[in-house]
Protein backbone atom coordinates (compact mmCIF):
# COMPACT_ATOMS: atom_id res chain seq x y z
CA UNK A 1 0.00 0.00 0.00
CA UNK A 2 2.79 2.58 0.57
CA UNK A 3 3.91 2.25 -3.08
CA UNK A 4 -0.10 3.14 -4.03
CA UNK A 5 -0.07 6.21 -1.13
CA UNK A 6 3.77 7.15 -2.83
CA UNK A 7 2.01 7.23 -6.09
CA UNK A 8 -0.83 9.20 -5.19
CA UNK A 9 0.81 11.92 -3.10
CA UNK A 10 3.31 12.18 -5.71
CA UNK A 11 0.77 12.95 -8.12
CA UNK A 12 -1.48 15.55 -6.49
CA UNK A 13 1.41 16.84 -4.95
CA UNK A 14 2.42 17.91 -8.34
CA UNK A 15 -0.50 18.64 -10.30
CA UNK A 16 -1.50 20.96 -6.91
CA UNK A 17 2.11 23.03 -7.50
CA UNK A 18 1.85 23.22 -11.04
CA UNK A 19 -1.90 24.85 -10.86
CA UNK A 20 -0.98 26.75 -7.61
CA UNK A 21 1.99 28.30 -10.47
CA UNK A 22 -0.21 29.21 -13.23
CA UNK A 23 -3.07 30.90 -10.89
CA UNK A 24 -0.24 33.23 -9.64
CA UNK A 25 1.81 33.40 -13.27
CA UNK A 26 -1.82 35.03 -14.80
CA UNK A 27 -2.59 36.94 -11.70
CA UNK A 28 1.29 38.57 -12.13
CA UNK A 29 0.39 38.84 -15.85
CA UNK A 30 -2.61 40.60 -15.48
CA UNK A 31 -0.52 43.44 -12.78
CA UNK A 32 1.97 43.65 -15.37
CA UNK A 33 -0.56 44.33 -17.79
CA UNK A 34 -2.44 46.97 -16.03
CA UNK A 35 0.75 48.75 -15.21
CA UNK A 36 1.41 49.41 -18.41
CA UNK A 37 -1.81 50.24 -19.42
CA UNK A 38 -1.98 52.88 -16.95
CA UNK B 1 -13.21 31.89 -21.23
CA UNK B 2 -13.82 33.25 -17.40
CA UNK B 3 -16.95 31.24 -17.25
CA UNK B 4 -15.64 27.94 -18.27
CA UNK B 5 -12.84 28.54 -16.08
CA UNK B 6 -14.67 29.37 -13.24
CA UNK B 7 -16.46 25.79 -13.61
CA UNK B 8 -13.84 24.19 -15.04
CA UNK B 9 -11.65 24.20 -12.20
CA UNK B 10 -14.12 23.36 -8.70
CA UNK B 11 -14.80 20.62 -11.21
CA UNK B 12 -12.25 19.24 -11.81
CA UNK B 13 -11.05 19.40 -7.81
CA UNK B 14 -14.59 17.75 -6.96
CA UNK B 15 -14.08 15.15 -9.65
CA UNK B 16 -10.47 14.19 -8.55
CA UNK B 17 -11.44 14.11 -5.02
CA UNK B 18 -13.88 11.65 -5.46
CA UNK B 19 -11.74 10.11 -7.88
CA UNK B 20 -9.37 9.68 -5.22
CA UNK B 21 -11.91 8.46 -2.44
CA UNK B 22 -13.24 5.73 -5.13
CA UNK B 23 -9.55 4.51 -5.91
CA UNK B 24 -8.54 4.26 -2.01
CA UNK B 25 -11.08 3.40 -0.34
CA UNK B 26 -14.08 2.25 -2.00
CA UNK B 27 -13.21 -0.20 -5.07
CA UNK B 28 -11.75 -3.69 -3.79
CA UNK B 29 -7.87 -5.18 -4.53
CA UNK B 30 -7.46 -7.03 -7.37
CA UNK B 31 -7.38 -10.60 -7.49
CA UNK B 32 -3.82 -10.81 -8.57
CA UNK B 33 -2.31 -7.35 -7.73
CA UNK B 34 -3.50 -6.73 -4.47
CA UNK B 35 -3.96 -3.18 -3.52
CA UNK B 36 -1.67 -2.19 -6.45
CA UNK B 37 -4.38 -2.08 -8.94
CA UNK B 38 -5.46 1.34 -7.08
CA UNK B 39 -2.50 3.03 -9.00
CA UNK B 40 -4.68 2.12 -11.80
CA UNK B 41 -7.21 5.07 -11.20
CA UNK B 42 -4.39 7.14 -11.63
CA UNK B 43 -1.71 6.30 -14.21
CA UNK B 44 -3.66 5.49 -17.43
CA UNK B 45 -5.69 8.77 -16.64
CA UNK B 46 -2.85 10.60 -17.03
CA UNK B 47 -1.22 8.64 -19.70
CA UNK B 48 -4.41 9.18 -21.87
CA UNK B 49 -4.36 12.99 -20.84
CA UNK B 50 -0.79 13.35 -22.11
CA UNK B 51 0.02 11.51 -25.11
CA UNK B 52 -4.11 11.49 -26.93
CA UNK B 53 -5.39 14.69 -25.32
CA UNK B 54 -2.64 17.02 -24.57
CA UNK B 55 -0.10 16.01 -27.98
CA UNK B 56 -3.14 15.39 -29.82
CA UNK B 57 -4.09 18.97 -29.23
CA UNK B 58 -0.69 20.30 -29.82
CA UNK B 59 -0.65 18.58 -33.11
CA UNK B 60 -4.55 19.58 -34.10
CA UNK B 61 -3.50 23.03 -33.50
CA UNK B 62 -0.26 23.23 -35.04
CA UNK B 63 -1.69 22.19 -38.34
CA UNK B 64 -4.64 24.54 -38.38
CA UNK B 65 -1.56 26.87 -37.55
CA UNK B 66 0.05 25.73 -40.62
CA UNK B 67 -2.38 25.71 -43.17
CA UNK B 68 -2.70 29.06 -44.62
CA UNK B 69 -6.28 29.60 -44.36
CA UNK B 70 -6.69 28.97 -40.78
CA UNK B 71 -3.57 30.40 -39.77
CA UNK B 72 -3.78 32.46 -36.52
CA UNK B 73 -1.90 32.80 -33.52
CA UNK B 74 -4.32 31.33 -31.39
CA UNK B 75 -3.36 28.17 -32.84
CA UNK B 76 -0.08 28.81 -31.60
CA UNK B 77 -0.72 30.01 -28.18
CA UNK B 78 -2.96 26.94 -28.05
CA UNK B 79 -0.16 24.27 -29.00
CA UNK B 80 2.18 26.32 -26.45
CA UNK B 81 -0.37 25.58 -23.69
CA UNK B 82 -1.27 22.68 -24.55
CA UNK B 83 1.81 20.79 -24.46
CA UNK B 84 3.43 22.80 -21.20
CA UNK B 85 0.62 20.91 -19.17
CA UNK B 86 0.78 17.59 -21.63
CA UNK B 87 4.32 17.73 -20.41
CA UNK B 88 3.29 17.78 -16.95
CA UNK B 89 1.47 14.85 -17.54
CA UNK B 90 4.12 12.71 -19.45
CA UNK B 91 6.62 13.55 -16.18
CA UNK B 92 4.01 12.13 -14.05
CA UNK B 93 2.54 9.41 -16.63
CA UNK B 94 6.58 8.14 -16.21
CA UNK B 95 6.87 8.58 -12.17
CA UNK B 96 2.97 6.62 -11.39
CA UNK B 97 4.11 3.90 -13.76
CA UNK B 98 7.77 3.27 -12.38
CA UNK B 99 6.41 3.56 -8.75
CA UNK B 100 3.80 0.72 -9.93
CA UNK B 101 6.39 -1.37 -11.52
CA UNK B 102 9.18 -1.20 -9.05
CA UNK B 103 6.87 -3.75 -7.00
CA UNK B 104 5.40 -5.45 -9.44
CA UNK B 105 8.19 -6.10 -12.26
CA UNK B 106 11.09 -5.58 -9.37
CA UNK B 107 12.61 -2.61 -11.04
CA UNK B 108 12.32 1.10 -11.18
CA UNK B 109 12.98 1.24 -15.07
CA UNK B 110 13.43 -1.03 -17.68
CA UNK B 111 14.36 0.04 -21.22
CA UNK B 112 11.05 -1.36 -22.60
CA UNK B 113 9.11 -0.31 -26.34
CA UNK B 114 6.06 1.73 -24.10
CA UNK B 115 8.26 2.89 -21.61
CA UNK B 116 11.28 4.36 -23.36
CA UNK B 117 9.21 5.58 -25.85
CA UNK B 118 7.09 7.60 -23.69
CA UNK B 119 10.34 8.90 -22.38
CA UNK B 120 11.66 9.90 -25.90
CA UNK B 121 8.33 11.53 -26.13
CA UNK B 122 8.67 13.60 -23.13
CA UNK B 123 12.03 14.64 -23.94
CA UNK B 124 10.53 15.77 -27.60
CA UNK B 125 8.30 17.77 -26.13
CA UNK B 126 10.73 19.97 -23.47
CA UNK B 127 13.19 20.81 -27.07
CA UNK B 128 9.90 22.43 -28.17
CA UNK B 129 8.96 24.16 -25.16
CA UNK B 130 13.01 25.04 -25.53
CA UNK B 131 12.44 26.02 -28.77
CA UNK B 132 9.67 27.89 -27.86
CA UNK B 133 12.41 30.08 -25.46
CA UNK B 134 14.53 30.30 -28.63
CA UNK B 135 14.40 34.57 -29.59
CA UNK B 136 12.43 34.98 -32.89
CA UNK B 137 10.04 37.23 -34.44
CA UNK B 138 6.99 35.40 -33.44
CA UNK B 139 5.47 34.40 -36.34
CA UNK B 140 9.04 32.85 -37.68
CA UNK B 141 8.85 31.20 -33.81
CA UNK B 142 5.13 29.68 -34.42
CA UNK B 143 6.14 28.46 -37.88
CA UNK B 144 9.13 26.50 -36.46
CA UNK B 145 7.24 25.29 -33.14
CA UNK B 146 4.61 23.87 -34.83
CA UNK B 147 6.74 22.19 -36.96
CA UNK B 148 8.53 21.20 -34.30
CA UNK B 149 5.17 19.92 -32.38
CA UNK B 150 4.23 17.88 -35.74
CA UNK B 151 7.71 16.19 -36.16
CA UNK B 152 7.07 14.93 -32.36
CA UNK B 153 3.44 14.07 -32.48
CA UNK B 154 5.10 11.29 -34.93
CA UNK B 155 5.80 9.68 -31.53
CA UNK B 156 2.26 8.97 -30.15
CA UNK B 157 1.23 6.23 -31.92
CA UNK B 158 4.79 4.49 -31.87
CA UNK B 159 4.09 4.98 -28.10
CA UNK B 160 0.57 3.91 -28.19
CA UNK B 161 1.36 0.74 -30.57
CA UNK B 162 4.87 0.04 -29.02
CA UNK B 163 2.86 -2.84 -26.90
CA UNK B 164 1.26 -4.85 -30.27
CA UNK B 165 4.48 -4.03 -32.15
CA UNK B 166 7.15 -4.85 -29.56
CA UNK B 167 7.55 -7.60 -26.82
CA UNK B 168 7.19 -5.66 -23.98
CA UNK B 169 7.01 -6.30 -20.13
CA UNK B 170 4.67 -3.23 -19.95
CA UNK B 171 0.86 -4.98 -20.72
CA UNK B 172 -1.96 -4.09 -23.46
CA UNK B 173 -4.75 -1.85 -23.38
CA UNK B 174 -7.27 -2.74 -20.96
CA UNK B 175 -10.33 -1.15 -22.28
CA UNK B 176 -8.73 0.12 -26.07
CA UNK B 177 -8.05 -3.21 -27.09
CA UNK B 178 -8.45 -4.99 -30.52
CA UNK B 179 -11.60 -6.58 -29.67
CA UNK B 180 -13.38 -3.64 -27.50
CA UNK B 181 -13.74 -5.70 -25.07
CA UNK B 182 -12.73 -3.90 -21.17
CA UNK B 183 -10.56 -6.44 -18.86
CA UNK B 184 -12.09 -4.97 -15.99
CA UNK B 185 -15.75 -4.70 -15.04
CA UNK B 186 -18.00 -3.05 -12.01
CA UNK B 187 -16.73 -0.60 -9.48
CA UNK B 188 -13.70 -0.83 -10.77
CA UNK B 189 -14.64 0.05 -14.49
CA UNK B 190 -16.79 2.81 -13.34
CA UNK B 191 -13.81 4.54 -10.80
CA UNK B 192 -11.40 4.03 -13.91
CA UNK B 193 -13.79 5.97 -16.42
CA UNK B 194 -14.26 8.64 -13.56
CA UNK B 195 -10.47 8.92 -13.26
CA UNK B 196 -10.15 9.55 -17.34
CA UNK B 197 -13.42 12.35 -16.95
CA UNK B 198 -11.66 13.79 -13.74
CA UNK B 199 -8.44 14.53 -14.91
CA UNK B 200 -9.21 15.12 -18.97
CA UNK B 201 -11.50 17.98 -16.99
CA UNK B 202 -8.22 19.04 -14.84
CA UNK B 203 -5.93 19.42 -18.43
CA UNK B 204 -8.52 21.40 -19.93
CA UNK B 205 -8.72 23.64 -16.89
CA UNK B 206 -4.99 23.81 -16.87
CA UNK B 207 -5.06 24.05 -21.09
CA UNK B 208 -7.43 27.29 -20.70
CA UNK B 209 -5.28 28.70 -17.66
CA UNK B 210 -1.93 28.52 -19.39
CA UNK B 211 -3.70 29.78 -22.88
CA UNK B 212 -5.25 33.33 -21.04
CA UNK B 213 -1.57 33.55 -19.48
CA UNK B 214 0.13 33.09 -23.00
CA UNK B 215 -2.39 36.09 -24.45
CA UNK B 216 -1.67 38.40 -21.28
CA UNK B 217 1.82 38.00 -21.65
CA UNK B 218 1.69 39.06 -25.25
CA UNK B 219 -0.61 42.14 -24.55
CA UNK B 220 1.61 43.33 -21.65
CA UNK B 221 5.11 43.08 -24.19
CA UNK B 222 3.14 45.40 -26.81
CA UNK B 223 1.70 47.64 -24.28
CA UNK B 224 5.13 47.91 -22.59
CA UNK B 225 6.32 48.68 -26.34
CA UNK B 226 3.75 50.68 -27.25
CA UNK B 227 4.76 52.60 -23.58
CA UNK B 228 8.63 53.00 -24.96
CA UNK B 229 7.61 54.05 -28.29
CA UNK B 230 5.86 57.04 -26.52
CA UNK B 231 8.37 57.95 -24.44
CA UNK B 232 10.82 57.58 -26.97
CA UNK B 233 8.93 59.63 -29.16
CA UNK B 234 8.07 62.62 -26.40
CA UNK B 235 12.15 62.49 -25.68
CA UNK B 236 12.38 63.31 -29.45
CA UNK B 237 9.78 66.22 -29.25
CA UNK B 238 11.27 67.84 -26.08
CA UNK B 239 14.87 68.37 -27.15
Amino acid sequence: MSYVVTGYVVALVVLALYAGSLVLRVRRAQRRKGRSES
Amino acid sequence: MQRALKILGPTALALIVLDVIMGLWVTPPDEVQGDLVRLVYLHPALAWVALYVAFGLAALSSILYLWKRTRSMTFDRLAAASVEVGVVFTVLTLITGSIWGRPTWGVWWTWDARLTSTALLAVLFIGYLALRRVPADPEVRAKRCAVAALFAAVDVPIVHFSVVWWQTLHQGATVLNANLSPKIHGSMAWTLLLSFIAFTTLFAWMVLMRFKLEELTTEGEDAELAAAIDARQAEGVSS
